[in-house]
């Protein structure tokens, strides 16, 4: 729109002030730099070398569904690209606006609606953030179960229009398996709404179209989430194995039993010296397993002796379970800014994929491999931080020092080439939790192959205009 | 390697001390939470932008409390970031305008508040001898809240120093400490009151110099020193002061086997607490009385939150520092306490124009003042 000049910007401007007034529109320089990125990590040795990122047209600060609903119209007569915004803690530039547009933060939409003792379910706006929202719950003796790293900056609307997960999901899910229902703007302005039933056959869960959407087919207004009470206790358990297969052995195996830890992290044994920091050895090539279980004391008792058994049968040695306690105390430290990553030209990202366990132990070789062995100079380590019935998650982490921020950006777009490549090559998926934004747009493809053929025709039915997160997605 | 912790803040971090930034809170948007002002810090360095009146606004919307710092690991101290910033705007002319007058009004009064400079200590000198020269003991360093704004604290203060020990002087020619002046970007202005004071205080030829106000004790105590202006003399806030007494016995505060009835709860001041470490001394003070029982809010110690007053954000936005005030005084009242107390004249002046009746609010000094007598 940029290149539309002042005269249309001023016209622009006028109807949106229209809808949410003046004090809810900005326009300057300012603000637009603010909304130029989010946490994607790209974004950071390219503003340190100097380069400029694409910035917004405007940024609005709707106060409720209605004024949505009246500015995605108007993006639809004059063809604007329209932006969601929560706390911009994505990682992989889904909120950058590649073609300008308007900025729609919902972060003035941060109302907790209504709170559903009986059925334990809490309808929030979306903007309302992830640690707020927590912190009420358990004022009234109740939790989201989620906590995604980005806790501290993360909206409920981010949450589920990215598909996160929390330190949890184990035992209780990603976002996905939350959300009872939501009120969604559709890209022609429409408010519709999903209501919050426990199960439903009545066709597809249209839910679960907008949950993971990024933007690209509505702006989310409102959802309802299943909660819990808290707790009566949170235990943690910490062992090392000989090597990684041990541990997702023993893991399977904790499974198979019935056990559902509310925790299950296993290092690998790079990872695993970065976590421990010399406070347990840990055997050249072995692993790291963090387990938690929590509920009544009771159950916490019985899951606890029996997946330390398992561990025990596997070769697993028990170290103080005060290393555990540690990592759950700490565990958004790794989030933090730190003086290794914040040298010169350190860049340093995160893969997230999974897969079913057959391919899970491959999945993480070859990815490594393939990445060590076409990038010289780069390290990848990893946690397994997501587990389940049937398969679990790997967080890749790769780091690299470049001579200069311009070659940091060359090797981190080759790092990511090689990774997703290798992880298709295994069968495995190419994202677990962080989403697709730009990072993963162009692999969409071949992730979900002629399937995705799907996603771009329902894209367009909804949307005809395009003008909802372009180029996110894929779409 | 030396660390950038404008980069570490507006280029590296995914904002994880946002959710309890009181500015950031209240307008909901990026730009003026410790990663945006951080970042766009990061541009001004570069001459990436030019830096206007929206720039200057958006740096101006601030209360410098360093709560963000709290929640920080590689602890950005991003109000140092946001000062520097100011002092640079203030230079390019594009500062609020409240801020360019507060500094016409100090150069002219020695105030922030523009009141005559001659009134600043009348009515404390009214029955006491004008700037008693003996050597050693105590001096009252009044601060200008407590002069102009908040007269019953000053005279708070001044009955329990009489009380407490051998009397105390006032300082002849006290000016501003200069806190709001720094917290602006007024620098120079701020040396210029500094060097002054540093003057007027050790001529005074006390051993101790004691504030009301936590802004003067941080200033004189912390900043002087990095402005060149180190005191010889040693300064107490007055609950460090009041703590002291109390305990050598000067003091005296009546035991008593009465139920705590009186529900109290403390507001740290932003200056006292977070960037002075005075935490336990207020609470000691409050918590010899044997009636009141304390109460913390939420968010109390190193996790309060700031009244909104500070860093020039009552100032320049007084509608926004409002509403942070407000937020505050409903966390107040959320524990069930009847009295707010905090120690801090300007901390006290907002929060009791905000309260709306909700909850009585006290300085230390009034508190201390009203219940020595009444309170066992």
């Amino acid at each position: 729109m940029s290149e539309r000049g002042a005269f249309w910007r001023n016209i622009v401007y006028e109807e949106i002030v229209g809808i949410v007034g003046q004090k809810n529109v900005y326009c300057d320089e300012a603000d637009l730099l603010c909304y130029s990125r989010d946490a994607w990590q790209l974004t950071v040795p390219w503003i340190k070398g100097g380069g400029e990122l694409p910035k917004p047209d405007f940024i609005v600060h709707p106060e409720n569904a209605e004024q949505i609903s009246e500015i995605v119209k108007l993006a639809n007569r004059f063809r604007i690209p329209l932006i969601p915004f929560g706390g911009g803690a994505g990682v992989c530039g889904g909120t950058i606006p590649v073609h300008g547009g308007i900025v729609v933060d919902l972060k003035k939409m941060d109302r907790i609606v209504k709170v559903d003792h009986k059925s334990l379910l809490v309808t929030v706006q979306p903007g309302i953030l992830g640690e707020v929202l927590e912190r009420e719950l358990n004022k009234m003796g109740y939790t989201l179960p989620h906590y995604p790293a980005s806790m501290y900056c993360s909206t409920v609307g981010g949450f589920v229009a990215c598909r996160s997960a929390g330190s949890l999901s184990s035992k209780y899910g990603k976002i996905e398996d939350m959300v009872a229902g939501m009120e969604v703007v559709i890209p022609t302005g429409e408010i519709i709404r999903i209501k919050p039933v426990p199960r439903s056959s009545t066709g597809p869960d249209l839910k679960q179209l907008f949950i993971g959407s990024e933007g690209t087919l509505g702006i989310i207004t409102e959802v309802t989430l299943k909660i819990k009470h808290l707790p009566e206790e949170r235990r943690f358990k910490a062992f090392i194995f000989k090597n990684l297969h041990s541990g997702i052995e023993s893991v399977i195996k904790i499974f198979r039993k019935g056990v559902k830890p509310c925790v299950i992290r296993l290092y690998d044994y790079i990872d695993a010296q970065f976590t421990l920091k010399g406070k347990a050895e840990i055997p050249e090539g072995g692993s790291y397993l963090i387990l938690g279980f929590d509920g009544s004391r009771e159950i916490v008792d019985l899951e606890e002796k029996i997946a330390t058994g398992i561990c025990l049968e596997e070769g697993g040695v028990e170290v103080s379970r005060e290393l555990a306690e540690h990592w759950w105390r700490h565990r958004y430290d790794m989030y933090y800014p730190d003086a290794f990553r914040s040298s010169y030209s350190i860049i340093a990202d995160t893969v997230d994929v999974a897969a079913p366990y057959d391919k899970l132990e491959e999945l993480y070789w070859t990815i490594k491999r393939t990445v060590e062995e076409r990038n010289p100079g780069v390290t990848m380590m990893a946690h397994f931080s997501h587990f389940y019935e049937d398969g679990g998650s790997i967080y890749m982490i790769f780091f690299t020092q470049q001579q200069d921020h311009e070659r940091a950006v060359k090797v981190y777009n080759s790092v990511w080439k090689d990774a997703l490549e290798a992880c298709l090559k295994v069968g495995g998926t190419i994202s677990h939790h962080h989403g697709v934004g730009l990072v993963r747009a162009g692999w969409m493809h071949k992730e979900h192959g002629k399937a995705f053929d799907i996603l771009k025709a329902i894209k367009r039915a909804l949307d005809p205009n395009n003008i909802m997160n372009p180029g996110k997605l894929g779409l | 390697m030396t660390l950038d912790p404008v980069v570490m803040c507006g280029v590296e971090c995914m904002k994880m001390c946002r959710f309890v930034c009181i500015v950031a809170n209240q307008l909901k948007l990026e730009t003026v939470a410790p990663y945006g002002k951080c970042l766009i810090a990061y541009y001004l360095r570069n001459e990436a932008i030019k830096g206007g009146k929206r720039t200057a606004e958006v740096i101006y919307q601030c209360a410098t409390c360093g709560l963000c710092t709290e929640w920080c690991l590689p602890r950005v101290d991003v109000p140092e970031i946001v000062k520097d910033v100011r002092a640079k705007l203030l230079e390019k002319d594009v500062a609020p305008e409240a801020t360019v007058e507060l500094g016409e009004r100090a150069r002219s009064e020695r105030n922030p508040y523009g009141e005559p400079h001659n009134k600043r200590l009348a009515a404390l000198r009214k029955g006491k001898k004008n700037g008693k020269k003996k050597e050693g003991g105590v001096a009252y360093f009044v601060g200008c809240t407590s002069a102009y704004k908040q007269p019953s604290i000053a005279k708070a203060t001044a009955e329990i120093l009489e009380q407490a020990g051998d009397g105390f002087t006032l300082i002849d020619e006290e000016w501003c400490c200069g806190a709001p002046l720094l917290s602006t970007g007024h620098r120079e202005l701020a040396a210029e009151h500094a060097k002054h004071n540093k003057e007027v205080i050790e001529r005074s030829g006390c051993d101790i110099v004691v504030t009301s106000c936590a802004g003067c004790y941080m200033t004189l105590s912390r900043d002087y020193p990095k402005m060149g202006f180190p005191l010889k003399t040693r300064v107490l806030h007055l609950s460090q002061y009041l703590w002291k007494v109390i305990e050598e016995g000067k003091l005296e505060i009546r035991k008593t086997s009465r139920e705590k009835d009186l529900k109290v709860t403390y507001h740290d001041p932003c200056h006292l607490g977070r960037h002075m470490g005075v935490y336990e001394e207020p609470r000691s003070v409050l918590n010899s009385f044997a009636r009141v029982q304390l109460i913390e809010m939420e968010w109390s110690k190193r996790n309060s939150k700031c009244c909104g007053s500070g860093g020039g954000l009552q100032l320049n936005f007084p509608e926004l520092s409002r509403k942070i005030g407000m937020e505050r005084i409903r966390e107040a009242t959320a524990t069930g306490a009847e009295i707010l107390v905090t120690a801090c004249p300007f901390c006290k002046n907002q929060l009791e124009g905000v309260s709306e009746g909700k909850i009585k609010v006290y300085d230390l000094s009034e508190f201390v003042a009203k219940h020595l007598k009444t309170l066992e």
